[in-house]
């Protein structure tokens, strides 16, 4: 079972969009796929039209298998389940910060193992413990980057971050994202980023009101546009991390 | 996770399950909405000997605009185990592109070729009962179709059901519609998977095929009618893998009819005294005859099966060095594969075939049967299994550190002897007895079958490396990779010779002979009158008979669980037979004749 973390410390940069669209990939191409979603915002549980669990403590999380088992469900797609959102994961954050370990999350996975092949952990935008337990759980961190100058520069941040817990740049899985190449700015990043930073992966996600259709139609793009440039962009990003990861 | 669940559409309703009257009504009673309707073609994919059956699994194949689109499911619950896809039905793991579940698939496989075990032509009218977020909680099917049978083109129609297939984490939805076409339609049946009920419908059960012995004979059986039974038993087995054989559809079907006439031969050898002996002599040779000429291509397999193991082991830098070896083996194989065909369609096989079967089938002569004709099978049994424990034992202790390899190979023959013997037996005895037997027994012919087999490679990698370089002048390193292979074959010799005198220790035990010993008193106790003389203390006898009556029932408990294990015992059992180049070696070993 490969972990694999959406992360980004700026919010509104595609994030949920990639752990929905890459998880329909992964379970399209016959691998058992679940996404937890992680962000109380519970934007991929509406997407795959799956109620957030309102009810029970967060703490549930680091509980074991039991829990974990009783509240995945299935989505309207083969191979694809999901852990619905937690409105109490807002509370989360500081019940793992009275543990002050990082491999809760991790632990919690385990019993998961023999069920899945890649799990999608879509968690909410900053640098938490939260985000210190995804770090320690994730094979991969795939980081969603406007190509804008600010997205890089926290971006750096969280390299910077990810160093001083020597996590490897190897993990990394940058993308540009909403990438609109009629702009100047965006088609220079999209030279100059795979310059700077080797681990950047090549396939990028053009803006696309396809994508922003998925609100409505609640469903991955290619299940709704499955001709759309932005269906064919995410099995192309999806292929190059499944062979990054593989 | 629960089953699917399906409803059988009795008479009443079966306008078709395509009718808009019977979907309107399926609607009605379970909230569900129709989908557009879909007309399936598929085909259900299995090993020979239905190794992704006996794994609890099916593979459904679907031909579409891009290829094949395979799904690999649970038997039960029809769980998803593995989306795949190919651009031609496969045959092995390596025509289905690369993807998680391919592994575990080829894993399951093993060297098994998938066949098209059923085909099926559907008719299917998805419906989804969803929720308020339109989200689908329980999914609903109405199914009727057709079954093909891929070898003949037989049809045949399947019922028409309702099924219905719970989404995890929505069990009350799917609870609550099981119970709405409950109590309309009737308690839902268990008809089993479409592939099973497909086959069923073309009147083929799957599992049905087995390389395992499983015979129960009866005790007080004539030796005569036991031992037909079991020659009937294998050439149904050469038979039923004879046109994988001319088909080379995997090496498997070679293997499982070589070990067939092996056991024939076996068999033979214990019908002295059984079988008229000129009629007897006469098969003896021609089924030598037959696992003769089904050598040489079965050691071509042998090795083409352990090229990429091989490979394995060689160092990095020698990466890619026995493509030209492959080759050669696969030009060899082709010419060894044109051999066989040519005597498998020769008159002489034919009428081998034809002759073995009227013999098997015919009534002992009634006139001057041969001595042991009528013996109760057990007995002879019995006193054949001890008498090749025995040679087993003497042949194995005179082994010591300066034996020649012919010493160690001839004992290999002795004990698989033994084995077949038991094998074809096994039902006649306490299970006990014959599974502590067989399992110190397969320990042994492990460490003779590495042994054996290292050198028969050995030389063969020698001498084909002598035949390559007349050939085609290969690279050097391709002549350097065959040298580091033989001396790890050496390194692997060496290694089993030193263990053999710890293996055959554990064979060689008090247990294993009281075993056999009890094997004989057991068999001779069934034989005699039951009755004890009333004068005498009933115990002797009475313990006998109820030791024998428990015997029995734990011979049969042990049987179906062999049969529920057979899946894993198959594979250990191919594992060890699967490397097995044996004519070359009893050539040049001088092995008995």
């Amino acid at each position: 079972m490969k972990v694999l973390a959406i992360h980004n410390i700026k919010g509104g940069v595609g994030k949920t969009a990639a752990a929905v669209n890459l998880a329909y990939e992964a379970a399209g191409a016959g691998a058992r796929t679940l996404v937890w979603d992680l962000d109380p915002q519970a934007a991929t549980s509406f997407y795959f039209r799956i109620k957030p669990k309102v009810k029970g403590g967060g703490k549930g999380i680091v509980k074991g298998k039991t829990e974990l088992d009783d509240r995945i469900k299935g989505t309207d797609f083969d191979n694809l389940d999901l852990m619905p959102a937690d409105f109490s994961y807002r509370e989360f954050d500081a019940q793992l910060d009275a543990t002050d370990k990082t491999n809760r999350l991790a632990k919690a996975l385990k019993p998961l193992a023999s069920q899945y092949d890649f799990v999608f952990l879509d968690c909410p935008p900053s640098i938490s413990h939260l985000s210190e337990n995804v770090f320690a759980a994730a094979h991969g961190l795939v980081i969603p980057l406007l190509p804008t100058t600010l997205s890089l520069r926290t971006y750096d941040q969280l390299c910077r971050f990810l160093d001083e817990r020597r996590i490897s740049p190897k993990r990394r899985l940058p993308f540009l994202s909403m990438i609109d190449r009629r702009k100047t700015l965006h088609r220079d990043v999209m030279t100059s980023f795979p310059a700077q930073h080797k681990e950047a992966l090549a396939t990028g996600i053009p803006y696309s009101s396809v994508v922003e259709r998925m609100g409505l139609e609640r469903a991955p793009v290619r299940a709704f546009a499955p001709r759309s440039a932005a269906a064919r962009a995410f099995a192309d990003l999806w292929d190059e991390i499944a062979t990054r990861v593989g | 996770m629960e089953d699917i669940k399906q409803f059988p559409i009795d008479a009443a309703h079966a306008q078709g399950a395509g009718s808009q009257a019977l979907i309107d009504l399926v609607a009605e009673v379970t909230g569900a909405v129709a989908d557009p309707p879909e007309a399936i073609e598929c085909v259900y994919l299995d090993t020979f000997d239905w190794r992704l059956y006996a794994a609890d699994s099916v593979l459904e194949a679907v031909r579409d605009s891009r290829g094949w689109a395979l799904t690999w499911s649970v038997l039960g619950d029809g769980r998803t185990l593995g989306r795949l896809r190919a651009d031609r039905c496969p045959v092995f793991a390596s025509d289905i592109e690369p993807a998680p579940a391919r592994a575990r698939l080829a894993a399951t496989m093993d060297i098994r070729a998938l066949m098209e075990r059923v085909r099926v032509r559907l008719n299917r009218q998805p419906l989804a009962r969803r929720n308020d977020d339109d989200k689908t909680v329980v999914r609903l099917a109405l199914v009727e179709g057709t079954a093909v049978d891929p070898e003949t083109g037989d049809e045949a129609t399947l019922s028409a059901r309702v099924t219905v297939q719970p989404v995890r984490g929505y069990d009350k939805a799917y609870d609550r519609i099981v119970a709405r076409l409950t109590d309309r339609f009737g308690a839902a049946v268990e008809t089993g998977p479409l592939m099973v009920s497909a086959l069923a419908a073309i009147g083929r059960t799957p599992g049905d095929y087995s390389s395992k012995i499983r015979l129960a004979l009866a005790r007080g059986t004539p030796a005569e009618t036991a031992l037909k039974d079991v020659c009937q038993t294998l050439l149904r087995v050469m038979e039923r893998n004879v046109d994988g054989v001319l088909a080379d559809t995997d090496s498997e079907f070679l293997h499982d009819f070589r070990v067939a006439v092996r056991r024939t031969r076996t068999a033979l050898t214990q019908a002295k005294g059984v079988f008229p002996e000129a009629m007897r002599r006469r098969f003896a040779d021609d089924f030598r005859w037959l696992g003769q000429l089904t050598g040489p291509k079965r050691d071509l397999d042998v090795f083409r099966l352990d090229v990429p193991g091989y490979q394995d082991r060689l160092p990095d830098d020698q990466a890619g060095a026995l493509a030209p070896f492959q080759d050669f083996l696969d030009r060899r194989a082709q010419a060894a594969l044109a051999d066989l065909a040519r005597a498998l369609r020769s008159e002489r096989y034919r009428r081998l075939v034809a002759d073995w079967r009227d013999m098997l089938h015919s009534p002992t002569p009634p006139v001057d049967p041969p001595p042991e004709a009528h013996t109760p099978i057990e007995r002879l049994a019995a006193r054949r299994i001890a008498r090749a424990h025995k040679r087993v034992i003497k042949d194995g202790r005179r082994i010591d550190a300066q034996s020649p390899p012919e010493a160690l190979h001839d004992l290999r023959k002795d004990a698989k002897k033994l084995r077949y013997q038991l094998e074809f037996f096994r039902s006649l005895f306490d299970a006990d007895d014959v599974k502590t037997t067989v399992k110190a027994l397969k320990q042994l012919q492990a460490v003779l079958g590495t042994y054996q087999d290292s050198a028969v490679q050995r030389e063969a990698l020698m001498a084909f490396g002598r035949a390559m370089t007349a050939e085609t002048s290969p690279p050097p390193e391709t002549l350097m990779a065959l040298g580091t292979l033989t001396a790890t074959l050496e390194d692997r010799q060496a290694d089993a010779r030193a263990h053999f005198a710890e293996r055959f220790a554990t064979f060689d035990t008090p247990d294993v002979a009281d075993r056999i010993a009890h094997m004989s008193r057991d068999a001779d106790a069934a034989a005699k009158p039951p009755a004890p003389p009333p004068d005498r203390p009933p115990r002797a006898a009475g313990s006998k008979a109820d030791k024998k009556a428990m015997r029995t029932a734990a011979a049969s408990k042990a049987k179906s669980e062999t049969k529920a294990g057979k899946d894993k015992a198959d594979k250990t059992n191919k594992t060890e037979k699967s490397k097995k180049p044996k004519k070359a070696g009893k050539a040049k070993t001088g092995g008995r004749r």
